[in-house]
């Protein structure tokens, strides 16, 4: 019989694989043992064997077959849609409308020429200013009520309050970087407003403010103290319209919808009034009135204020750089990830040999676009079955194909059996942990893709605690 | 030499072409490799470009926790072992490649002893764990920490892997005869 408690340390000392103190042990050992003298010889005869294996006849080259493949598949991220583009199927018409009020105030009205002129100077030269907007409507017969107040430090620094049922969001955008704090009970909304654009961006609005006609001086008056001169004028829908067609993509997924909201954006009514100082010409007021028919109706007001005051917009981070709590960052470009994920597993059973082993996947769309019939997929080593491994598929909560816009979440679940009689508990987790979950979904490209869940990164995180030793 | 931080660095800079270096340095021990697991040459060719194309997906996001070998044996291993499970599902696999039908499988492999051949027989009968850290071990040369690494295991469990790994071998290819203790 091979002494028990040896054997494998025997295996490892013909493999070289022991260290000094453990390998004196072992030689002790041996010098007093015979049948552990046989089973060495045993070991080494494997090993003799193997080593034949290294050998095999000529190998092929795939090197030129590997290559093409992965040139034809297109692995290579496209370019991200930059998300200050409004996407209009995401956003009720109203909603449309408080873009139409973030403004920035350099605009190029037609009309009064030399004061337009004069304010579009002033205010292109602004390095920082402060603006609230709130706008109440009714939509469909619900009462809709936002509001949002914002500080800019040009080039790149925004920093806003959003709120809108009741519910405030924050932001902080600093160059490419977006950060974003939601409520506790935020329904996932944030991402559509973020991708259609509601922090504010001068690009957006231009051509709004461009398609003004019917531009009528109105009698001065004082704003926040300040004596203002006064405009009105109406906004051309149509020519918004066109606009924002000339711009819409056609490649894009659900480009008829989308075609079909900016077409319904003609028969629009929309007011505009402007307050300009009169002694420095910058934009201080701007109410809007817009009347989308049954769709609703709206007024909206901004106020601009703190010109060139000293405002300090900083990433919320602590003393360590780490996030500030309830903040996040969201990854906007190049995106490498579509779906954030939140995995736990159970291993449960009073029964050895019947042992429960149950993953729940929670995915949350953190991209721009919908991804479509969304399927979860495990492939584990935590299986009894011959080949080693299983590929098996989680079932969404609620069933049928899952499409996940933006923002929104699905949980997957499943259980297996596993006869751990011949495992141990540690070995069964080890198991477990080498399970590789993937989401697999369809672009609006109408492409497949696939996102690696589990483990978290794809050289995967190291493994759970060593065994103990002997 | 193999510098992969270099290629990494030139594939983020877009340059795809710069992985053919990867490839070439690890395609053939790693269709060693999986041909030693799998048993089937054909099908280690294709789990080898299965493993390239994985790795070239997953090459732009590394975070580096493991060395790039392990990491890419780990990629081949997982193939080796789903591919028993394909295989019961596919009962025909075409060749897109003329020159694959020319490739022997391991029952008529031009292997130069017959020896080979039945060492190979009995391997595959080895449970899945222990093969795949002998073969690592034995084949390819992987130290007991570089298993563990490439698997996600202890180096405790390697070593009863390829203990008993070992002990399971000399007993098939013994035809259930040697002693077992």
């Amino acid at each position: 019989m091979r002494c028990s408690d040896i054997d494998e340390l025997l295996s490892a000392y013909a493999n070289g694989e022991l260290s000094r103190t453990q390998r004196e042990f072992v030689e002790e050992h041996l010098s007093r043992c015979t049948d552990c003298r046989a089973a060495l010889a045993d070991y080494m005869a494997v090993r003799q064997q193997f080593s034949s294996l290294r050998v095999t006849s000529a190998l092929p080259d795939i090197k030129d077959a590997t290559m093409s493949r992965i040139k034809a598949t297109n692995v290579l991220r496209k370019p991200i849609r930059r998300w200050t583009r409004p996407a209009l199927i995401a956003v009720p018409i109203v909603a449309i409308l408080i873009a139409l009020l973030v403004l920035h105030p350099w605009s190029t009205l037609p009309g009064p020429q030399s004061v337009m002129a004069k304010a579009y100077a002033a205010t292109a030269s602004l390095k920082s200013y402060r603006m609230t907007t709130s706008l109440t409507g009714t939509s469909e017969g619900k009462t809709l009520e936002q509001s949002s107040e914002w500080e800019f430090v040009f080039p790149d620094r925004r920093h806003g309050k959003l709120t809108f049922n009741s519910e405030t969001y924050e932001f902080i955008i600093i160059g490419d970087k977006q950060y974003v704090r939601e409520p506790d009970n935020a329904s996932g909304k944030m991402f559509s407003v973020a991708s259609s654009g509601f922090i504010p961006s001068k690009e957006d609005t231009l051509q709004i403010l461009d398609s003004l006609t019917d531009l009528q001086e109105l009698p001065e008056e004082k704003i926040a103290g300040v004596d203002s001169l006064h405009y009105q004028g109406k906004v051309d829908m149509n020519r918004v319209a066109e606009e924002l067609k000339a711009k819409l993509d056609p490649g894009q997924r659900r480009y008829e919808e989308r075609l079909r909201a900016i077409e319904e954006l003609r028969s629009i009514k929309t007011e505009i009034e402007l307050w300009i100082g009169k002694d420095d010409y910058l934009i201080r007021q701007l109410k809007q009135y817009t009347d989308a028919g049954p769709k609703g109706i709206s007024t909206s007001t901004a106020k601009y204020y703190d010109f060139n005051k000293v405002i300090t917009i900083e990433p919320p981070l602590d003393a360590h750089g780490e996030l500030l709590p309830e903040w996040r960052l969201m990854e906007n470009t190049p995106k490498e990830q579509v779906f954030s994920r939140d995995v736990t597993f159970t291993i449960r059973g009073d029964d050895p040999a019947h042992q429960q082993i149950n993953f729940r996947i929670t995915i949350t769309n953190i991209g721009i676009e919908e991804a479509s019939n969304v399927r979860v997929t495990l492939s584990t080593m935590a299986t009894n079955e011959e080949s080693g491994s299983v590929r098996m598929e989680a079932e969404p909560s609620t069933p049928g194909p899952v499409n996940l816009e933006p923002g929104e979440s699905e949980t997957y679940y499943i259980t297996w059996e596993y006869d751990a009689s011949n495992t141990s508990k540690e070995e069964l987790v080890h198991l477990v942990n080498l399970t590789t979950i993937l989401a697999r979904y369809i672009t609006p490209e109408r492409e497949e893709a696939v996102q690696l869940l589990f483990p978290d990164a794809p050289y995967p995180s190291k493994t759970p605690p060593k065994s103990p030793p002997g | 030499m193999l510098d992969v931080e270099q290629v990494i660095a030139l594939i983020r800079a877009g340059s795809t072409d710069a992985f053919t270096e990867i490839v070439q340095h690890y395609q053939k021990p790693i269709i060693r490799y999986l041909y030693r697991l799998t048993g089937d040459y054909e099908m280690a060719q294709d789990l080898a470009q299965d493993t390239f194309l994985q790795a070239y997906k997953g090459i732009l996001k590394t975070r580096a926790k493991l060395s790039f070998k392990a990491w890419l044996y780990r990629i081949a291993t997982n193939n080796a072992l789903q591919h028993r499970r394909r295989k019961r599902l596919l009962s025909f696999i075409p060749f897109t490649d003329s020159k694959k039908s020319d490739i022997p499988t391991v029952e008529n492999h031009s292997d130069r002893t017959g020896e080979r051949m039945a060492i190979q027989e009995a391997l595959l009968k080895v449970p899945e764990e222990q093969k795949t850290c002998m073969v690592l071990h034995f084949v390819e040369g992987f130290k007991y920490r570089e298993i563990a690494e490439t698997l996600g295991i202890s180096e405790d469990a390697v070593r009863k892997r390829v203990a008993r790994g070992s002990q399971e071998f000399r007993r098939v290819y013994n035809r259930g005869g040697g002693e077992v203790k």
